[in-house]
């Protein structure tokens, strides 16, 4: 099972897999892939305000993590919530081979390694849209995990959906609230399943209006139309709790510091 | 309330009045300009006009019209005023805002357009945190019972009684919520909330649950129960009558009693039927007073079956006032208390019976 990273080349599958990702990026400049699509569709709006504000949102652009969400968690601190642990070798979805450490009794290890910077990309991007004022959805399908989902999102003062997706809630949003709707400006997955068999509609969605998405992905999930995927358990009681309170945590930061701007 | 409107109908009453003047003067051929400066006297100048002295400028046709008129409105205004006092004040009340205007959801968004519902995304926001509290709810009800558990206390079940309630409608919980729910949507809430129910310490969150279950007024109104009369020696002792069929019966329950049965004048051998005696000593039995009362039956009518049915309804109501609450909810259970309405259907013409046939062969 050691192999079945190394038959595909390491950082090219991974570049192939990121179609919503290159979707954000043709427009803007490499080195700042990371928060540039925030940027064209909110410096605008705030530009006129103020051109204090303005520069100091381009200034955290510049710097590599703005908001220190890098040090919200260590490696071990994956381990300890079993974030490794993925699923059966038969269950693996080909496109995450990439991230899979190898196999123990069956079972498939997830190499944490690749996940913490990941995960540490997928906080910092997530800080600078609350930094924004982006509105942030969190998702999941599981009944086990909906009240935490919720509660999480309640506590950031943020956005829920837990419950059966309606088809249209991003594609026909005009027509499902009854009036032009504000869509969410980054969804945050922490499950990208409905079920074992079939993707949550949202993810694809998500992707054709173009909203970025920070997703949990497990081995038997499919990365490709996610932003800012995240290897990881999305089962385990402790690993949901550890994501809920490092993107609460990771959204807080983004809040303050823009409440401090904005009293500037 | 009344006299306001009856002062209000007076006074559109005289304007009435003035614009028939107006036109019987157009109809009689007096030219327009007469009637303009008339109109626009001033209202001595009408007063006079109405007055028996002003009559030197009106007709007496004219005047006694006038007079009609007046006695019409009058009569008009007394009627409205009587019928206003008989109906009840509710139908002139005027009508609620609340009742008039349907309730809508407030702004969804502030000025950025940010939602204000943390559930705003499901299209039923309200609905989803009534599950998302329902949730909250069984979770803080189960570490409860769990701290129980650890604690070794062991309570009587203080699980929620539903009785007297039941949940809302369909439509009841959409106008709560403000949210056009489906059916799918109101199954599971009802399924999800019944679990809460059956939760054992379920009662703890009466005031949750109480929010989605409407009361319901019982119409069972209890019976007032005689009190036990007593004989002069001291005797305590009720009397009950029955009816079963064409038959009826009085029976007299003397309490402190060696179980004497006595129907008109005869001992239990008045039924020659084990059925029929098993019927009068059954209300007995039931309440465990066999051989602790004594039974005085007085009968009449036809039938030793009906007899034996009116005794024991009889006997049952008689009993009703020396035994307790629980016991009389039970006997009411057990069909004791009921009146047994059955009697036998007539035999109809060109048939054999109430519902048979005569034989019939086509050839």
């Amino acid at each position: 099972m050691a192999t079945l990273s190394r038959r595909i080349p390491q950082r090219l599958g991974w570049w192939l897999g990121q179609a919503g990702r290159r979707a954000f990026a043709s427009s803007s400049t490499p080195t700042l892939t990371t928060a540039q699509p925030a940027e064209a569709s909110q410096a605008p709006q705030e530009a006129p305000e103020t051109d204090y504000v303005s520069e100091q949102l381009k200034k955290a652009l510049k710097h590599p993590d703005y908001f220190k969400v890098a040090e919200l968690f260590t490696v071990e601190d994956l381990f300890n919530a079993r974030v490794h642990l993925g699923h059966t070798e038969g269950s693996l979805d080909e496109h995450m081979s990439q991230f899979v450490f190898g196999s123990r009794l069956g079972h498939l290890i997830i190499d944490l390694d690749q996940t913490a910077v990941l995960l540490r990309d997928a906080l910092n991007f997530i800080a600078h849209i609350a930094f924004r004022g982006g509105i942030i959805l969190f998702i999941g399908r599981t009944p086990q995990h909906q009240l935490l989902i919720e509660d999480t999102a309640k506590e950031c003062g943020e956005y829920a959906h837990t419950r059966f997706w309606q088809g249209g809630v991003l594609t026909n949003s005009t027509v499902q609230f009854g009036c032009v709707t504000r869509l969410p400006d980054l969804i945050i997955a922490l499950h990208t399943m409905n079920n074992v068999i079939s993707q949550h509609t949202a993810i694809r969605d998500a992707a054709k209006m173009l909203i970025p998405t920070v997703a949990v992905v497990d081995t038997n999930c499919n990365p490709n139309l996610v932003t800012y995927p995240i290897p990881g358990n999305d089962d385990s009681a402790a690993s949901v709790h550890l994501y809920c309170k490092l993107f609460k945590a990771a959204i807080l930061r983004g809040k303050e510091k823009r409440k401090e701007l904005l009293k500037l | 309330m009344a006299s306001v409107i009856g002062q209000f109908l007076r006074r559109s009453s005289t304007l009435v009045r003035i614009s028939c003047t107006v036109q019987a003067r157009v109809a009689s051929g007096l030219p327009h300009i007469q009637q303009y400066s008339s109109s626009s006297s001033s209202s001595t100048e009408e007063e006079s006009m109405t007055s028996p002295e002003g009559g030197a400028r009106m007709s007496k046709s004219m005047l006694a019209y006038q007079q009609r008129a007046e006695a019409h409105d009058k009569f008009m205004a007394d009627q409205i005023a009587e019928r206003t006092l008989m109906l009840p004040s509710s139908t002139f009340s005027p009508r609620h805002p609340s009742n008039v205007f349907i309730k809508k959801k407030a702004a969804e968004f502030d000025i950025s357009g940010r939602p204000f519902h943390t559930f705003f995304y499901t299209g039923y926001p309200a609905y989803y945190q009534a599950l998302h509290d329902l949730g909250k709810t069984m979770i803080s009800l189960d570490q409860f019972a769990n701290r129980m558990a650890h604690l070794k206390v062991e309570n009587e079940s203080q699980a929620f009684n539903c009785g007297g309630s039941e949940w809302v409608s369909k439509a009841e919980l959409s106008n709560k919520f403000l949210e056009e729910l489906h059916d799918k949507h109101y199954i599971f809430f009802i399924q999800s909330m019944n679990r809460l129910i059956e939760h054992p310490y379920s009662s703890r969150a009466q005031d949750f649950i109480m929010r989605f279950r409407k009361v319901v007024i019982t119409t069972q109104n209890k019976e007032e129960i005689p009190k036990l009369m007593y004989t002069a020696e001291g005797i305590p002792y009720m009397t009950g009558s029955g009816k079963r069929k064409h038959t009826e019966a009085t029976v007299t329950v003397y309490g402190r009693g060696s179980g004497k049965i006595e129907i008109n004048g005869q001992d239990m051998r008045f039924f020659k039927v084990i059925q029929d005696r098993e019927q009068v000593v059954f209300p007995l039995q039931f309440t465990n007073l066999l051989g602790k009362v004594d039974l005085v039956a007085n009968v009449t009518g036809a039938g030793l079956s009906s007899s034996a049915g009116a005794i024991r309804l009889a006997t049952a109501l008689a009993l009703c006032s020396f035994v307790d609450e629980h016991m009389r909810e039970k006997m009411r259970l057990a069909g004791l208390l009921s009146k047994d309405f059955r009697v036998k259907e007539r035999k109809k013409p060109g048939q054999k019976g109430a519902r048979a046939k005569f034989t019939w062969k086509k050839r």
